[in-house]
């Protein structure tokens, strides 16, 4: 499992659209529409911020909740998971090392 | 003799500036276009000459209607030309795109509202089980299952059974010749794979060359057994005429050329004869004495017209077009099969549908 | 002029010749049909709906007709025409009325692509929309049928037109048809409903329409804002309960109901998300407690 690994928004557009803490995304390349739970509307707003691709490590800090402290390994695993399933959405690449 | 329900349809196909004058009018182009698969071409070519403001309020929305749905296909074919291209980018032979496909990819007018539907691909003969696996890999499965059908595609008719993609639906159809390989008309298909030219700006597809674009669509349309999709076809190549005359005042002349050096003199006869009776297209008169030599026999030619004039126009249930498509479709196969295969394929077609209704 | 002003004799000509041009809604259409079950359910349903004249535009020519083959007389049947092509094979002759209906909606939400359409019920209270989007079978045919009934102003009970540009609600008011179960459940919680006599052993199981109550039809070209849409769901003897739901969910669920997102692509897109934005969201259960059930939409609604 790679934690150092570099993740950046996917080229192509696709238009969002956050209700409360979920978001709805319209992904221009293929006409599809995705609904995103908390985590991966969260790590998308992230990916928007940080343009030029951001590492596991920093998506952690950026998520952190302070009353989940001792959890990060867990909240970890959950990042990565989700940076593949917006991968296989095609909302998200990872970068080559 | 011509159907005089679509007199106001052929009309604004002329000059979309001629518009109808009244309720009844409107109804008439509306519902012919529809019939026609033309309404999202009427809709582009009211917007572009700004013709749309004059048009109240009742017919434009079916304009918009059409508008938004024709938009909404030219972005799902761009979609499907580039997965496809993904599908087939190992395949080491050239893939020419043809009609709608191909007229999008190159800018041209037939492409400009128009309904877009499968992805026609002409690849050489040799390619075709790569192109197939290639597909396959690609999500796309073949169609028309039955062994017969599967057959009369593959052996009988110039193409693969259709392809459609599992998840996205849209359909491929690979041909490797432009005309039935037992049929009677026999083009030359090494020729027009020869001459086709590459995509600007696409490394993948290739087109036919202008001339033999032309001749493609006059192939299709007045070699096929289904003449549903009569007058597009008529508006397509009129448009190509019309493009391709204006960057090069001796085209037609090329064309008529080609036609010959590939054995599609036939169906340039009619289409040069049908596109300037029906849309006014203007053909040099040289020319045209040249491709009426082409027609069919004495005998048979005003046959032809009577069966044409109705059987190109949008059906309107009007039961002298149900009879001309009728004969045009025993036509239409006899032009496809060697006679005494007809007979055959015409029985077992028709068992078939006893079989689907019983 | 409307429906009920016409004389039965004038009424049959029409429908049997010319042509009776009906507006309903945003489109007009144009009726052809010998058959007196559809004489007499266009005459029940269509009553108050306004006839135009022959020289008005007619967005669609519709026909519903015998066929021209043996089935004319044996074991009869009925043939949908639109513009003289039969988009469905035909059914038998006694669901020639419910086929009128079933081809008109087709009608909409095949070409009517300057609207989003989506699969859904629409009521209106005080000028806002109430949209219950739901598969078949979820009840919102029956709760549609019951909050008409108690004063909630009928958009449609099958197709919501949504207006992209000004995102508003287009009302399209048609008969409510009502299947199976809920037809005894509405007939025995509106006993003055205008019910159409039943059609059975359709696809759909059987079916009635009741007529659109004349103050809907009279204010169909008042569009409604966004209100609130409530996703329903009939669970037999249980508590009604009004829940809420995330937005979200509300928004994909939409995507899933509508007839044509595809086709406007981004525009849909936006399109759903402004009216999301701009409703309450919640899911309603109910257990088949009609006048609870209206009792909770009036409260959900005066809250506004």
């Amino acid at each position: 499992m790679q934690t150092q690994s570099r993740w950046r928004l996917a080229a192509g557009s696709s238009a969002w659209r956050r209700f409360d803490d979920e978001a709805v995304v319209y992904h221009d390349a293929t006409g599809s529409t995705h609904h995103l739970g908390p985590l991966g509307s969260a790590l998308l707003a992230a990916l928007v911020h940080h343009r030029t691709g951001v590492d596991v490590e920093t998506l952690l800090h950026d998520l952190h909740d302070e009353s989940t402290n001792g959890a990060d390994a867990a909240l970890a695993v959950e990042i990565e998971r989700t940076l593949r399933e917006l991968a296989r959405l095609d909302l998200a690449t990872p970068e080559a090392q | 003799m011509i159907n005089t329900g679509c007199g106001a349809l052929l009309a604004a196909l002329r000059d979309i500036d001629r518009l109808p004058a009244d309720a009844a009018g409107w109804e008439a182009l509306i519902r012919r276009a529809r019939e026609a698969d033309l309404i999202g071409t009427l809709a582009f070519r009211l917007h572009e000459r700004g013709t749309i403001e004059r048009v109240p309020d009742g017919p434009r929305a079916h304009f918009a209607a059409a508008r938004i749905r024709s938009m909404a296909l030219e972005t799902a074919m761009r979609r499907e030309t580039r997965e496809i291209a993904a599908a087939l980018r190992d395949v080491d032979a050239p893939i020419v795109l043809l009609k709608g496909a191909a007229y999008l990819l190159a800018g041209l007018p037939p492409a400009r509202g128009r309904f877009f539907s499968d992805v026609d691909i002409l690849v050489p003969r040799h390619a075709l089980p790569n192109v197939e696996s290639a597909l396959m890999l690609g999500g796309f499965a073949t169609t028309h299952l039955h062994p017969y059908d599967q057959r009369y595609y593959r052996r009988w008719l110039h193409e693969l059974p259709p392809m459609q993609h599992v998840k996205r639906l849209t359909v491929v159809d690979v041909h490797h010749t432009l005309a039935p390989v037992a049929g009677r008309m026999q083009p030359d298909a090494v020729a027009l794979l020869r001459a086709a030219i590459p995509l600007r700006g696409d490394d993948r597809y290739r087109t036919l060359e202008p001339a033999d674009m032309v001749l493609h669509s006059a192939t299709h349309l007045f070699g096929n057994e289904v003449f549903t999709h009569g007058l597009r076809d008529l508006v397509d190549i009129d448009a190509l005429l019309r493009h391709f005359t204006a960057a090069d005042p001796r085209f037609v002349d090329r064309l008529v050329r080609r036609a010959v050096e590939v054995n599609l003199e036939r169906p340039l006869y009619y289409a040069l004869r049908w596109t300037s009776r029906l849309l006014g297209t203007a053909i040099p008169v040289r020319a045209s004495m040249v491709t009426d030599g082409y027609g069919p026999g004495t005998l048979v030619r005003p046959l032809m017209d009577v069966l044409l004039a109705d059987g190109l126009l949008p059906d309107s249930a009007s039961r002298s077009t149900r009879w001309a498509r009728r004969a045009l479709y025993v036509r239409g196969h006899w032009l496809k099969l060697p006679l005494p295969r007809l007979a055959w394929h015409l029985a077992v077609k028709s068992l078939r549908r006893e079989e689907s209704t019983a | 002029m409307i429906v009920a002003d016409l004389r039965p004799d004038e009424l049959r000509r029409r429908l049997a010749r010319a042509g009776l041009r009906l507006r309903i809604g945003p489109v007009v259409a144009e009726i052809r049909s010998s058959f007196r079950a559809v004489e007499a359910g266009v005459a029940l349903h269509y009553a108050d709906h306004e006839v135009v004249d022959e020289d008005q535009f007619a967005d669609f020519e519709v026909a519903v007709e015998r066929p021209a083959n043996v089935r004319r007389w044996i074991r009869p049947q009925a043939i949908f025409r639109f513009e003289n092509r039969p988009p469905f094979t035909p059914l038998a002759a006694n669901q020639a009325f419910p086929l009128l209906e079933w081809g008109l909606n087709w009608c909409v939400s095949a070409h009517c692509h300057q609207y989003l359409i989506v699969h859904a019920a629409v009521v209106e209270r005080n000028g806002r929309a109430i949209v219950l989007p739901a598969p078949q079978g979820s009840g919102k045919s029956t709760l549609c049928a019951a909050l008409v009934s108690r004063g909630f102003r009928l958009l449609s009970d099958e197709l919501a037109l949504i207006d992209i540009e000004r995102n508003c609600i287009v009302p399209l008011p048609r008969p409510i048809s009502l299947k199976n179960q809920s037809i005894a459940t509405i007939a025995a919680f509106w006993p003055e409903a205008p019910m159409s006599a039943v059609v059975h052993d359709t696809v759909k199981g059987s079916v009635v329409h009741v007529r659109p109550p004349r103050a809907s039809v009279v204010a169909s070209a008042e569009r409604a804002l966004p209100g609130w849409i409530v996703l329903p769901a009939y669970r037999p003897s249980h508590r009604r309960q009004l829940t809420c739901v995330s937005k979200a969910s509300v928004f994909m669920q939409l995507v899933d109901s509508a007839f044509n997102y595809s086709l406007h692509g981004r525009r849909g897109f936006d399109a759903l998300g402004r009216l999301v934005d701009a409703s309450e969201c919640c899911r309603f259960t109910y257990g088949g407690d009609l006048d609870d059930a209206v009792q909770a939409f009036n409260t959900l609604t005066e809250a506004a």
